[in-house]
């Protein structure tokens, strides 16, 4: 069982080929950390995966379903890099917000069952944002509405988390407890995460695999691979390669 | 007790009772308009009613059953126009009013007589209100309504982020159309609370009074509702005891709503 297959995709914009040949495929449970400069593609990658952008060519699988088939999108938690239109101003609660993250597979007009009451509860605590449930969420620092958006993003309890660059606006403190949420989320819930991040130092603590995007894969694999390869080495440089590498944990248990 | 007494004109009670469905109508779409920034698609289309308006009357139709089409096709004009070539809202509304009103002024400049007429529909005239109207006024914002509670949680997500909701499996273009489409309606409808020039007030003035005291959205929506039944009987009551244009006295209350809530909001 896969959570995700890629296979032989390519997206071109007007501009040019952005993302080519790109086939991997991840495995239900793993925690895939996804890393590569500025418009490499990461962000276009996982647009595709989702739907939002169309590909030149190539096929996707979600959760062993052909994407255009797809329909349990409450098995899919989101996080974009950030929200397009989103106005300060939005008046939700804390709790309103996650409570979006309930609405996918239900039939119009989609409320809320009293056993969704229990999941937003869940996903507040899980998140250490409790406190502020009934606060404006345009009231939040920046790291309290990530958090409140992460929580959204978990509440339906998905199979597969996709997260763009969600530690961006996050203290240190903040970060490594999002990042020890996110490890719990796949080792105790078996949540298939794949990570979008520039936070290159701590993502070896954590992710059972690297993939390494620069409008094709790179390098896609184990932790281990990429720190004792030599051809990884010659690649990057010892000194990128030491960035990735020098925190990765051969302790930490991955369920992947 | 001559206020109360006021209430038994058959005149007022059809204003009242048509201007209270056309404010709850839209008031509860004015508040995703405005945190979606299309706050000035009230305006738009209210230029578009302008034309179809005059076009009604050159053709000697009832103009409200020539604009409520023909703006409602306009809304969705603009729609395929930010989706097709890529320009943003706000030009997308430019373009569609602009040929609205340039069609209303050719067809009023080719006719005679109907000038009179159609500056009722300008500057509103909610107590010359029909029997008839007031029917349709009150099915069509009961429909506004109805819509606006059976989508209201894909409203919020799409209005929220619309790539998540995307990705929530909510067909976010279906969406948006019946989003616009409604807006149209109560366009059409607001048009004879308070005319044209201002029918874009009854929009935006509720949602914004109620996002200066917002405590979640749903209160938010309740609020602009409430600011808008308020503003708008108050006016048409008013407007009739002290000989004042209903539509700018409506539109007068609401911004002194808007000041009270902009001031409580800072104590």
């Amino acid at each position: 069982m896969n959570a995700l297959k890629v296979d032989d995709l390519s997206v071109r914009y007007d501009a040019g080929e952005v993302l080519s040949d790109i086939s991997f495929t991840v495995g239900k449970g793993d925690y895939i950390g996804v890393v590569g400069p500025n418009g490499s593609g990461k962000t276009t990658l996982i647009r595709t995966i989702l739907g939002l952008t169309q590909p030149l060519k190539g096929t996707i699988s979600l959760l062993d379903n052909d994407i255009h088939s797809f329909r349990d999108w409450q098995k899919i938690g989101y996080l974009p890099q950030k929200l397009i239109g989103f106005s300060p101003q939005f008046p939700a609660t804390v709790r309103e917000i996650v409570a979006l993250g309930l609405l996918a597979g239900k039939k119009l007009p989609r409320r809320l069952a009293a056993a969704d009451e229990a999941a937003i509860d869940r996903a507040l605590a899980l998140l250490d944002i409790t406190g502020i449930k009934n606060k404006l969420i345009g009231d939040l620092s920046g790291g309290q509405q990530q958090r409140a958006l992460v929580a959204r993003a978990i509440a339906g309890q998905p199979e597969l988390l996709i997260l763009d660059e969600p530690t961006t606006a996050l203290d240190p403190d903040t970060r490594e407890k999002f990042f020890a949420v996110l490890k719990e989320l796949n080792s105790r819930d078996k949540i298939t995460i794949i990570l979008i991040t520039h936070d290159v130092g701590n993502i070896g603590r954590y992710a059972s695999k690297l993939l390494y995007l620069d409008k094709k894969i790179i390098f896609y694999g184990g932790f281990d691979d990429f720190c004792h390869s030599p051809e990884i080495t010659e690649y990057f440089g010892e000194y990128s390669q030491h960035l990735i590498c020098h925190r990765h944990d051969k302790t930490v248990t991955h369920s992947g | 007790m001559e206020f109360l007494s006021l209430l038994n004109f058959g005149f007022v009670q059809r204003a009242l009772l048509a201007g209270l469905f056309i404010a709850v109508a839209c008031s509860l779409l004015g508040v995703f308009l405005v945190l979606r920034r299309l706050s000035l698609i009230g305006d738009g289309l209210a230029h578009v009613t302008f034309g179809s308006i005059a076009i009604g009357l050159f053709l000697g139709f009832t103009p409200l059953y020539v604009a409520i089409p023909l703006v409602v096709l306009s809304s969705l004009g603009i729609l395929k126009l930010i989706d097709r070539s890529h320009i943003y809202g706000d030009t997308a509304i430019g373009i569609v009013s602009s040929i609205g009103v340039a069609g209303g002024v050719l067809l009023v400049s080719l006719s005679r007589g109907f000038n009179a007429d159609l500056f009722s529909y300008l500057f509103g005239n909610i107590l010359a209100i029909t029997r008839q109207e007031v029917v349709v006024s009150i099915l069509l914002s009961a429909g506004v309504v109805g819509a606006v509670y059976f989508f209201y949680q894909d409203l919020v997500a799409i209005t929220f982020d619309e790539e998540c909701a995307a990705v929530s499996g909510i067909k976010t273009q279906l969406i948006n159309r019946i989003l616009v489409m409604l807006t149209a309606l109560t366009v059409v409808l607001a048009m004879r609370v308070t005319g044209i020039m201002l029918v874009s007030s009854l929009l935006i003035l509720p949602a914004a009074t109620a996002l200066q005291l917002a405590r979640g959205f749903k209160l938010t929506m309740a609020l602009s509702a409430l600011t808008a039944i308020v503003a708008v009987l108050a006016g048409v009551l008013l407007s009739f005891l002290f000989n004042l244009p209903t539509g700018a006295t409506i539109v007068i209350l609401l911004f002194i709503f808007f000041i009270i809530s902009f001031i409580v909001k800072k104590l």
